[in-house]
Parts: C-alpha cells; structure tokens; sequence
C-alpha cells in the first residue's frame, strides 16, 4: 500500500501531516509494507498570530 | 519519485510546483526561494541587524537557521509566555539550536518584565489567551528591537499562516486588516527633522512563499529538535479550522492557498490601503508606543498598557472577582 493509501484509509488529508519512517520523509507513492511502523506527524499549527 | 534537480530518489514532494526533491536539493530549493521573498520584496540590505522572533517550533527555527545559512546578522528573540511545561520545552528547543549553532539569542519574560503569565493574563482579563499573547509579543518583539538597535524584525509567518489569515480577514471583510496585509510592515516614525524617532520598527516574512509542511520537512531534514506540541492553549482556535478546510482544498487543487494570497497581494491589496478617518498614530501618554488617537481622545493610552493595567487592578482585588462598589 502507498504512503497516500493509508493516509486516505485513515481519513488524513495528506496535505496536512508529514510520514516519517526510519527517520526518513516519505514522499506520497512510497510503498509501505505490513510490518513498517511509520510516524504520522501533523504540520498545521493554530498559532493565533 | 525522483529528485528534479539530480534524479536521486526524492524525500519530499511538493505538488504545487508539480517536483519532488531529494533531502539536500530540498533545502537548497527553500533556501533559493526565501532569499527571491527577501529580494523580491526589498525585506532587508545584507548588512542589516535582524532580530528574528523564535518559539521554539518549525518555522522560526527553520527561519532563523535558513538567514544564518544566507549569511544575515542575526540574532533570535525568545519570549518566555509561561504557559506551564510547554513553554519550558519551547524554551529548551530554541536555546538548545543557538547553542549548537553559536548564534546569538535574547531570552525575556514575561513574568519578569510585566508580573504576569500568558494564562494569568487570560484569567484576569476575561480574554482569550491568544489575545493578550499576540499583543504582548508585538509589543515586546519591538521594545526589544528599539532598546538593541536593530534595523529590522523578521517573523516566521508561513504561506498557510498568511492564507488562514486572509481567508478570515475575507470572511468577516475587515478591510483595515486587508489593508495591513503584506509580507513587509514598514517603519513608522514619530515627529519629523532631528526630533524624528522610530515608533516601530519594520517587520518582515520570508517565509511567505513556504508551506508549513515545508518548513516542517525542512526543520526535520536538517535534523532541527523544534518543539511538536502545540501550544495547549490555542486547541481548536478558529486559525487552525481555516488551516485545515484551506488545506482541505489544496489537496483537491495544489496551489490553490499561493495563488489566492500571491493575487491578492498583487491584484487586491492595493484596494485596502488602511484609511481610518478621524484618527492619528501618536506616541502612548505611558510608554511611548504608538497608538492610535481617535479625535474625540484626549490622553492616549495604547492597547498594551490598558491590558496591563486592567490586569494589575484585577490582581490587587483578589482571587475571586467581585461586584464593583463604586469608583476607585
């Protein structure tokens, strides 16, 4: 499954977070298979500036 | 995907401008893009003291590492808000990057300088916290450039920060905010001749054409320890609902968020240019601030000292609030 296919599964608009694995970015085709854990760090502050 | 400029295999892609890049050519492509802001928008000279404001989070450690890389005179400006452990952590990150970069950064207080918090602020003024936040950081962010000399104050206000702020400015058509808009505030001076002061000092955004998930990536491939959390008192606020539906539109049409603020820069701001009729920008009767006179306003008060006062008084009352008896 690619990055973007579990971002959708999840219901996370993929604009919105940044997938990290192994201290590497991913960019969204990548693949990710069954056993890879994988960050999904949110980018969107609500500074109120 | 691939790297556009060197075919090595990509880590970020970045779809409005339909590439993707490699980690080193990522940083590269941002560095190149906000030095074009700072040229394109005559931000600053080479030789200027800049004095960036630093949180601790992504964009103004990304921004900050990104002027030190150009080359800039620059030194990074903490302000501690004192809400709870967040702010110690925030602290942490940005006195922890100066270190390991040897670059220069003030650190004030709040607590110190004024005697109250972030959140004691919001308790004895019955206001949002990120009210009386955002007025005691310009507030300070300027004195401090003031009493320092420096020349010019840069801030780390992103693409997605200046879109939120205009899709809501659009909304509620507040058009003296429309007219306020823009990556450069210039200077404003008091008096004229050899009596001529700086009221306050010019601030500025290159990180205006820098999404917030670049600068996320940018902070994260530079391997920058910048503080994730969000501040606990800003949950839900309405800037992070426009984030979020606007990036909701970016996802169906990348672009969408830089051709809305970039045309509105160039189309549609000059149609806003503040115009308060009635009114004039004297220095504060307290602080020396600048303030804005309304005709009928006799002694001038900006709105930073009323806030301070009304906190003062509302902390000498007491704990608990109570019923007004009369004047003071």
């Amino acid at each position: 499954m690619s990055v973007v296919d579990v971002l959708r599964r999840l219901d996370i608009v993929p604009e919105s977070v940044l997938v990290i694995r192994d201290s590497t970015l991913l960019t969204r085709d990548e693949r990710i298979d069954d056993e890879d854990e994988i960050e999904v760090r949110p980018v969107l502050s609500g500074n109120a500036r | 995907m691939k790297c556009k400029v060197c075919a090595r295999h990509a880590v970020v892609d970045i779809r409005r401008h339909n590439a993707a890049f490699c980690g080193d050519h990522f940083v590269e492509h941002i560095r190149s893009q906000v030095a074009r802001t700072i040229k394109e928008f005559k931000m600053f000279r080479p030789d200027d003291r800049l004095l960036v404001a630093v949180s601790g989070g992504k964009d103004s450690l990304a921004l900050w590492d990104i002027l030190l890389d150009l080359g800039y005179d620059v030194t990074g400006f903490y302000l501690d808000l004192g809400i709870g452990g967040y702010s110690a952590r925030s602290k942490d990150a940005a006195i922890a990057y100066a270190e390991g970069r040897a670059a220069k950064l003030l650190v004030r207080s709040l607590a110190e300088e004024h005697g109250y918090t972030v959140p004691e602020l919001a308790r004895l003024t019955a206001r949002v916290p990120c009210s009386g936040c955002g007025l005691n950081k310009r507030y300070e962010f300027n004195r401090a450039a003031l009493e320092d000399g420096f020349e010019v104050l840069v801030t780390g206000h992103n693409l997605d920060d200046e879109v939120a702020t205009l899709f809501g400015n659009v909304l509620h058509w507040n058009v003296d905010m429309l007219g306020r808009q823009a990556p450069v505030l210039e200077e404003r001076i008091f008096g004229d001749g050899e009596e001529a002061r700086t009221a306050l000092v010019p601030k500025v955004k290159p990180l205006v054409r820098i999404a917030e998930r670049e600068t996320a990536a940018y902070s994260l491939i530079r391997g920058i320890d910048y503080i994730v959390e969000e501040c606990p008192m800003v949950d839900g606020n309405t800037q992070h609902r426009y984030k979020q539906a606007l990036t909701q539109i970016e996802e169906g049409s990348p672009g969408t968020k830089q051709q809305f603020y970039f045309n509105f820069l160039r189309r549609a701001a000059g149609r806003f240019e503040a115009s308060e009729p009635g009114t004039e920008v004297v220095p504060c009767v307290r602080c020396g601030s600048p303030t804005v006179r309304w005709e009928a306003d006799g002694r001038p008060v900006c709105s930073f000292c009323k806030t301070k006062a009304l906190a003062g008084r509302r902390k000498n009352e007491g704990p608990e609030p109570r019923p007004r008896r009369g004047r003071r």
